[in-house]
């Protein structure tokens, strides 16, 4: 009877693991199985197990915790000294649960209350209504966070919350995985017999290295916030010492449970991010050291079957079956004739059966590893189904439905990312090659009435013969300006290839990667984008208080050299493990650059792609104790004194890292990210349609909407997703309260791939066509239009038609306004083409007859092809179309004044931003410009109508809810001052204009003084001051202008002077 | 150090450790227990008695082979001591003494 066939009290057993000291636990495992064992043929399995279980838990006594081996049992009998001593598996359990606890506690007390920026207000969204986010999604994170979204107990207002601490959780998780890995690693760095005595330093070594990477910079960021990173680590740092405990598993049957366990936590991971694939390598590396001789073809043969299987998950699991079932749909539906579905039905139930087969040959023949890989394989496909949801729930229709994976091709095409164009890895294009023409490759398929319809084909450019060079770093046209001025390109120039290895160098791995890197270890300047890591030259610089930044965090470079110290010793000492460290290191670093082949600018730091490699190397820095202790031994004696004084040193790094990053790391009390959404929404009439520049900006609007039930009237609508046939049918629907859109131009007109995708300019010598003439004419699928089965534009100037006594009669323009009624609305093209989501604008423009408000924010504004600036009256933060216009070149905007001042003075939210306790980033003080400026104008324009009175109350009200103290004053400072002068606010105006003139000079004369580079903070500053001078002057105040101007020409001054000296 | 006493359970399971000899071990002595003075033990209570015994220095013990009954894990086998089999032998003699003093009435009706 072999341990396979019989019964074991497997719980019970876990239990006693749990508890017992090594030392008993063989005796006492016996013992409860012989007991199980007889119980079982007495009273049957079911209670068997029971007293079993119950029996185990009654181990949990001191007696037993803390029992020592006999030897060493009467040497000291006190309870302290046994408390001490006592045994390694449960102090080091305890030890892992401490630093988990601390872990949890400090992201708790840091975490977000409310949505962040970027994609967590998306994930909150769709984590609270199992919604449909961007490609290719990440169905496991969004049904936990679901789960996690309950703990808000009915307040929608603490979702975003809940959710958060899915993230505080997973990231603490991770600290203890990382834990116990960094302790077992360690514990291989002894030679056998020393492994006991050396439990407390592999310890150190644990609390050491965890700690630092629970307070490192970029870990941290993940820790606070509904992101899908902190998730992802954990899974990382789960499959890692997973497999680490598989190393040290000899029964083989034991080892291969936690491979499938491993490959099960990957096939779940899938569904998270596809990040934790990168482990990979150094986990066949691991395997390959336990179960093979070393050789170096050995190794290089696991390497590149560790590739392998990264890219047969990637490619073949993720992409490749959902691809094979896309094949049988289009067999079993287009040729066949069956009901839709019908293919991908046959494809599961063969794929399926195949599997079964397999594992059924394998268990049969005996097939061990056969077994043992087909098992695993099977369990990543079964954590992949979380996909499930993805497809379930889009074919609900969801208010959020991205791509609206419902139908199995368009699923594909969701899980490829083919709306992301890939950059060039091995071969490829450079910036300035010049595309000769398209290929066109397989057809994109959507689904139809009865059959799939190819609606157009996959195209690739295609460039004339030597334009295509190896590693194409510089590959983006659109970014061909930054690489011209980086690497000093003339206009034509072609770069050469030591260029693009330079580039590759000191952009991509120095800039966008070994400078993270160094913030998190080393210290960081500041939380301005493309802040610098804190070079010891700036350690001791004396910042001026008004230039102090939460975010400038001092490490003294401590944990960067402790780490390099673990690495160092660990290559010394067990060169395999290293090894697998260091792959970790590169894999979910280095390598991830070489793939991700970045532009030269990106719109935020990317420093979260890479928190796995600091993963890695907090396992260093956790050695780096190990190593210390070694040192200290040759001086000092008494063993207990060498570990509590290489843990001490250690502990620096992490205590350094917590206090240094406690300030720039506190989200708490901020609320500005989403009552900015919560402000644009209410800038909206009912039934408004509002349309924003990126999806970004958007996301807020949804967190606004979805979560806390936010004007559910309004529709926000993404114009860049404007372009996409799926994005327009949905507008076709009823969204909560809002009703669904009519168009003139019909589905088809819109359809993917139709004659609408891009409508270029030809000329018609036609002066300016009527925009609803044109859409009829699109409509009726006019020929002198169309050219190679496209649509153009005919006129670089369309008109709307205005029925003025109509307009009048609904009431949409406000009083005051009326006289500004045009007859027809001139809309210019701005450049040279159309896209579909300017027609949509149009159609919804022409034929909703301004029953429907339409809105544009200060981004969307900018990307319609269309000029509609003229015509846009300012509501609140949003731009509403009016059939008014603009006549006064002075005034960037007609300002609806009463609507807007009752919105920002009584419905609008401020929260905290008069709080100076409270982080803010760049983010929110971009957000809080744009507020002010709308006051700005708010004021301006109530000035020109004579309500002094009014005006002066907006101003005040703006500085009141957003003093400089707490977001420091920006460039609308100087409109600010002038305004409050014409307000007769003279007084207040002097004290800012002041407070501005003294923080510019101090700042421009520290940052003179500092650097030779011009940098975006000095421009500003300088122009702050200069503007603020002149409003002064202009207002009579001419002593404290004159002076600021004096000290205005002597920083010009000193800064030409260094310029003519470089 | 003050003359050690044992209590109730102790006396039993170490008269058990006594009695079983080569086989006495955790299970073993659990069985002996229901068999034969009916009493259901957790076997925790038994191992914690036997280390506490152990630790007096009354029994010693050693492993002994492994079965597959017990999952491939070897018995540890405890034998008694000298000092063991003199507690044994003196709380035996010091209840012997005790019972003598009971008066030896009849039972009532018998």
């Amino acid at each position: 009877m072999t341990e396979q066939n019989q019964h074991l009290p497997t719980l019970a057993l876990k239990v006693i693991e749990w508890i017992c000291p090594s030392h008993l636990r063989e005796e006492i495992e016996g013992d409860v199985i012989q007991k199980f064992n007889r119980d079982n043929e007495k009273t049957g399995p079911l209670r068997a197990t029971l007293k079993s279980l119950i029996n185990s838990l009654w181990y949990f006594r001191p007696s037993i915790l803390f029992r020592r081996e006999k030897s060493a049992l009467f040497s000291s009998r006190s309870f302290g000294a046994r408390l001490i001593n006592f045994h390694f598996n449960t102090s080091n359990n305890l030890m892992g649960w401490t630093v988990f606890g601390i872990a949890l506690l400090t992201y708790c007390l840091t975490l977000e209350e409310t949505a962040s920026y970027w994609d967590c207000s998306e994930f909150i969204a769709t984590s609270y209504k199992l919604q449909v986010p961007h490609p290719p999604g990440a169905p496991l994170f969004l049904m936990l966070g679901r789960i996690f979204s309950f703990l808000s107990f009915g307040d929608s207002t603490k979702v975003a919350y809940a959710i958060n601490l899915m993230s505080a959780l997973s990231s603490a998780f991770t600290i203890l995985f990382l834990y116990w890995s960094i302790v077992m690693l360690s514990r291989k760095l002894f030679a056998k017999d020393a492994v006991e005595k050396n439990q407390w330093l592999a310890m150190s070594a644990g609390v050491v290295g965890s700690l630092a990477y629970a307070f490192s910079d970029t870990f941290w960021f993940s820790a606070v916030e509904a992101e899908v990173y902190a998730m992802s680590s954990l899974f990382a740092a789960f499959v890692i010492w997973a497999m680490l405990k598989w190393d040290a598993t000899e029964d083989e049957s034991l080892a291969n449970r936690w491979l499938i366990l491993i490959a099960y936590a990957i096939g779940l991971s899938i569904g998270v991010h596809l990040l934790n694939l990168l482990t990979v390598p150094a986990i066949a590396l691991i395997y390959y050291f336990k179960k093979h001789k070393v050789t170096f073809l050995g190794v290089t043969a696991t390497l590149l079957f560790s590739v392998l299987i990264i890219f047969a998950v990637a490619n073949f699991v993720v992409q490749g079956l959902p691809s094979i079932a896309g094949y049988f749909e289009l067999f079993f539906v287009n040729t066949l004739g069956l009901f839709f579905g019908s293919g991908a039905i046959v494809f599961v139930i063969v794929f399926a059966a195949l599997l079964v087969l397999i594992l059924r040959y394998s268990h049969l023949t005996k097939k061990p590893i056969l077994n043992t890989f087909s098992l695993a394989f099977t369990f990543v496909i079964v954590g992949y189904c979380s996909y499930a949801m993805i497809i379930v729930r889009s074919n609900f229709d969801t208010p959020i439905n991205e791509n609206a994976p419902k139908d199995v091709m368009s699923v594909v095409r969701y899980l490829r990312r083919e709306q992301y164009a890939m950059p060039p890895l091995l071969f490829g294009p450079n910036f300035t090659s010049q595309l000769v023409g398209y290929h066109y490759g397989d057809p994109i398929y959507i689904k139809g009435k009865t059959r799939y319809e190819v609606s157009e084909r996959r195209f690739q450019g295609e460039y004339a013969p030597g334009e295509e060079a190896f590693f194409p770093r510089l590959w983006n046209p659109d970014a061909k300006d930054d690489y011209k001025s980086m690497l000093g390109l003339k206009e034509g120039q072609k770069p050469t290839f030591t260029q693009n290895l330079s580039y590759f160098f000191q952009h991509q791995l120095g800039t966008m990667h070994l400078r993270y890197f160094l913030w998190n270890f080393a210290g960081r300047k500041g939380d301005d984008i493309g802040a610098d890591w804190l070079r010891p030259s700036e350690w001791f610089k004396n910042i001026p208080a008004v230039l102090s930044n939460k975010a400038r965090n001092n490490f003294f470079m401590i944990p960067l050299i402790l780490g390099l110290i673990g690495m160092a010793y660990q290559f010394k000492r067990d060169i395999k493990n290293s090894s697998a460290v260091f792959l970790l290191f590169v894999m979910l670093g280095a390598a991830l650059v070489v793939y991700l082949n970045a532009p030269p600018t990106e719109p935020r730091e990317r420093d979260y792609i890479y928190v796995g490699s600091y993963y890695a190397f907090a396992i260093w820095i956790g050695i780096s104790v190990i190593a210390m202790a070694e040192a200290f031994e040759r001086y000092i004696k008494n063993r207990k004194l060498v570990v509590a004084g290489a843990l001490s040193v250690g502990l620096i790094a992490p205590a350094l890292m917590a206090v240094q990053g406690w300030d720039d790391h506190d989200r708490s009390s901020r609320f500005f990210s989403v009552d900015a959404a919560y402000n644009e929404l209410n800038s909206c009439d009912k039934n408004g349609i509002l349309f924003t520049g990126g999806d970004n900006d958007t996301f807020p609007l949804w967190y606004a909407q979805e979560t806390e039930n936010c004007r559910t009237d309004v529709r926000a609508l993404v114009l860049s997703y404007s372009n996409a046939a799926w994005y327009i049918d949905q507008t076709t629907r009823q969204a909560y309260q809002s009703p669904p859109f009519k168009y003139t131009l019909r589905p088809k007109d819109y359809a993917q791939g139709g004659p609408n995708n891009y409508l270029l300019y030809a000329d018609f010598k036609i002066e300016s066509i009527d925009a609803n003439e044109y859409l009829n004419l699109l409509a009726k699928d006019y020929a002198p239009l169309r050219s190679d089965n496209h649509n153009l534009v005919p006129s670089k100037m369309l008109t709307i038609a205005v029925d003025k006594a109509d307009v009048v009669r609904k009431g949409v323009v406000p009083k005051e306004m009326e006289d500004l009624i045009v007859d027809k609305m001139e809309l210019k093209l701005k450049g040279g083409v159309l896209e579909k989501a300017d027609l949509l604008f149009l159609d919804l423009l022409t034929t909703n007859k301004w029953e429907r408000p339409i809105y544009v924010n200060h981004t969307s504004i900018a990307q319609l092809n269309l000029d509609v600036k003229p015509y846009a009256v300012q509501e609140g933060n949003a731009y509403r179309i009016l059939p008014v216009k603009n006549s006064r070149k002075d005034r960037d905007y007609l300002v609806d004044t009463k609507k807007s001042y009752d919105r920002m003075m009584d419905q609008f939210k401020y929260r905290g931003l008069d709080d100076p306790s409270i982080y803010y980033t760049n983010d929110y003080k971009m957000q809080v410009q744009n507020q002010r400026a709308n006051f700005n104008s708010l004021a301006e324009a109530l000035i020109d109508q004579g309500d002094i009175q009014k005006a002066s109350r907006a101003l005040n009200f703006s500085l009141k809810k957003m003093p400089g103290n707490v977001i420091p004053y920006d460039p609308s400072v100087a409109d600010t001052v002038s305004l409050l002068f014409k307000a007769g606010q003279k007084k207040t105006a002097t004290e800012i204009a002041t407070v501005v003139g003294k923080q510019s000079i101090e700042i421009a004369s520290f940052l003179i003084a500092d650097s030779s580079e011009v940098s975006f903070e000095l421009r500003k500053n300088l122009f702050m001051l200069n503007s603020v001078t002149h409003v002064l002057s202009e207002n009579d105040e001419t002593a404290l202008a004159q002076n600021l101007s004096n000290e205005y020409d002597r920083l010009i001054e000193r800064l030409q002077v260094k310029g003519g000296n470089e | 150090m003050a003359k050690e006493y044992l209590g109730e359970f102790e006396e039993l399971i170490l008269t058990l450790v006594a009695a079983l000899q080569e086989d006495a071990y955790g299970a073993a002595i659990a069985e002996e227990l229901e068999k034969r003075v009916k009493r259901e033990a957790n076997l925790s209570a038994i191992h914690v008695t036997l280390y506490r015994l152990e630790d007096k220095g009354y029994i010693k013990s050693s492993f002994g082979g492994s079965t597959n009954e017990r999952g491939g894990r070897r018995k540890r086998i405890y034998t008694i001591t000298n000092a063991g089999m003199a507690m044994l032998k003196f709380m035996k003699e010091s209840r012997i003494e005790l019972w003598k003093l009971v008066p030896q009435l009849k039972i009532v009706g018998v």
